[in-house]
């Protein structure tokens, strides 16, 4: 019995109309908004709009926790989830703000500076939309997100992405990343524009010190990595012996001076701040990754690459415990108090001085589910 | 008897006090530092001369021209494409002007140390072609020993016939580093 | 403006898609249209 050919083109329609509601839900639950519980230091909630009206009420405009000490002293800026698929710096920024307490100067934090990225997944990389932790009131779901902004909010891309103002060429993808787009300008693109409200934020709230965190795939150079920009060196490597100390190895990098559109060269180079970048290693990042689902961000496992690294050609620690998150996590924070320390040994005219934070250590020993509300 | 015995250790003593000598007489400032692959850890070691309260003239990318007057060259070696971004320079670029600040130093008899403290980051690939060329220039290595698992710094101190100091921690460097100058 | 621009060619592109899969009377190529729409609906509608 042959079937006539406009009966199964409506089946098919029908069939598609299925297949598109029921992906549609599931990738619309990417914009349900994380939740954080911020600590009782919490002095108000901002905006990123509050710096660039064009932000308001979209998909770029970010909440600025801020925490205000009694007594003065320096403002630190922790921006965290520049690429919303490096959990361990989004994770330290949700951690930092339901534990910071706050005795002298100021600390802002950004947990989801690409607020965008947050609502999306990486095509052709089979990510997870999402992961689950333990914490003191029960499992919370945290969105693993995209490296960039969402197409949805700037598309389609070009070929070949100019930096603006230095007409750095990069690739098409990269016109996305936050983190190529600074200093940003008003009349750019979305992310441009994300970025532009970034450094207006550093110039109007005067930041002395900031942080940008970040992961990368095992394989890259710069995993575990302090990078600064030239002006940040004395307190960067200064932070680098003292965390030596506690048997956590960071190595220093100079932020190329002709590499443009990164946190660490144009924060510098824009505003009076003192900027750092840190990195973690994230196996879910790589391309020898294997089973890619939020168990692997999680516990960082990853067979391949234990292999890979039996062979001799990886350049970083990686062994059978894999690198959990709340290990890429506890080094973030360190690296951030050591960071300030140093700032402070520097300044000591202006300090900041943070409480509630855990030690390396002690975030190990007591799990990240010990610290998130 | 006795008195055999007692030259012996006399002479055994004037032996061990000649060598201390001529080894502290060997290190000496002005103390030039540089890179050899132009990782940041050079910034490190410089902190760390700083640290024994030594003077020394960091250039990152020291030429053969700079080590006029200089008595000591301390070479940290370790490839870093960032470094070298920095630099704006290539890898090779990079080998080419190492390879003729050591012969330059071979040439004058400036004394090499080279002092390795990036650990794993700083090795293998491009990391250990800087190495291997400082290694065979140098009379004295001081090296965080996360970077010598593999035992190849123990393998090129053997070969060199040089002192390898080998320490656990980058800040527990700068007590051998001193102790050369002092 | 440019990407209300690629919009529009989306909705022309499925509209066109759609019309040549009422005509198309293999069975297997109208699979393979269906296939090639679903991505532009997702992103007609702004889901994905």
């Amino acid at each position: 019995m042959k079937i006539d050919h406009k009966i199964v083109a409506s089946f098919l329609l029908f069939l598609m109309t299925v297949v598109c509601i029921v992906s549609g839900v599931e990738f619309l639950d990417m914009r349900t908004p994380d939740v954080i519980y911020p600590s009782e230091d919490l002095t108000k909630i901002g905006k990123l709009s509050d710096y660039f009206e064009e932000l308001k009420d979209g998909s770029g405009d970010t909440d600025i926790y801020f925490f205000e000490g009694k007594e003065p002293g320096a403002t630190v800026l922790l921006l965290c989830g520049t690429h919303p698929n490096e959990a361990s710096g989004f994770i330290a920024g949700v951690l930092a703000t339901e534990n910071v307490k706050i005795k002298a100067g100021r600390l802002l934090i950004i947990p989801q500076a690409c607020l965008s990225g947050f609502s999306c997944t990486d095509p052709m990389e089979g990510y997870p939309q999402s992961y689950t932790l333990e914490s003191k009131s029960g499992e919370r779901k945290f969105r693993f997100g995209s490296r960039v902004s969402n197409p949805l909010d700037q598309w389609p891309d070009p070929l070949v992405y100019s930096h603006f103002p230095s007409g750095q060429k990069l690739s098409g993808f990269e016109t996305r990343n936050l983190n190529r787009s600074y200093p940003g300008r008003p009349d750019g693109t979305f992310t441009e524009k994300v970025g532009y409200a970034i450094v207006q934020l550093i110039k109007k709230e005067k930041i002395d010190l900031a942080f940008d965190l970040h992961e990368a795939a095992p394989e890259i150079p710069i995993i575990n990595a302090i990078i600064y920009h030239e002006k940040s060196e004395d307190i960067g490597l200064n932070a680098i012996l003292n965390l030596e100390f506690r048997d956590l190895r960071y190595a220093p990098e100079r932020s190329p001076e002709n590499f443009h559109g990164l946190s660490h060269r144009e924060w510098g180079d824009n505003t009076d701040v003192y900027p750092f970048l840190m990195e973690t290693c994230n196996p879910i990042q790589g391309r020898l990754r294997g089973r890619t689902n939020s168990e692997l961000i999680l516990t960082g496992k990853s067979p391949q690459y234990l292999a890979a690294q039996e062979t001799g050609k990886l350049r970083i620690e990686y062994d059978a415990e894999g690198v959990p998150l709340d290990k890429r996590v506890a080094r973030h924070l360190q690296g951030f108090l050591e960071i300030v320390n140093s700032y402070n040994e520097f300044f000591p005219e202006k300090t900041i001085l943070l409480e509630g934070l855990p030690e390396y250590e002690d975030l190990l020993e007591n799990g990240l589910s010990n610290y998130l509300k | 008897m006795r008195l055999f015995k007692s030259l012996t250790l006399l002479m055994l003593a004037l032996t061990f006090i000649t060598t201390q000598a001529q080894e502290s007489k060997k290190y000496e400032g002005p103390i030039l530092v540089t890179s050899a692959g132009q990782s940041a850890d050079v910034k490190l070691a410089g902190l760390l001369l700083k640290k024994q309260k030594l003077e020394a003239e960091t250039i990152t990318m020291a030429k053969a021209e700079d080590l006029k007057g200089v008595k000591t060259l301390i070479v940290v070696p370790g490839f870093s494409s960032k470094g070298l971004g920095a630099a704006g320079i290539s890898a090779d670029e990079e080998l080419k002007r190492v390879q003729e600040l050591l012969k330059q130093a071979a040439e004058l008899k400036i004394p090499v140390v080279l002092l390795h403290i990036g650990g794993k980051a700083r090795r293998q690939g491009q990391s250990d072609n800087f190495i291997k060329e400082v290694a065979g220039v140098s009379s004295y290595m001081i090296v965080v020993e996360q970077g010598n698992e593999d035992g190849l710094f123990t393998e090129l101190a053997k070969k060199q016939k040089v002192k390898l100091e080998l320490v656990s921690k980058i800040p527990l460097a700068a007590e051998p580093l001193g102790k050369l100058f002092k | 403006m440019i990407f209300w621009l690629y919009i529009v060619i989306l909705v022309l592109l499925s509209l066109v898609i759609v019309k040549e899969m009422f005509e198309e009377r293999d069975w297997k190529k109208q699979i393979a249209l269906v296939m090639v729409l679903i991505p532009f609906i997702l992103r007609i509608f702004l889901i994905k």
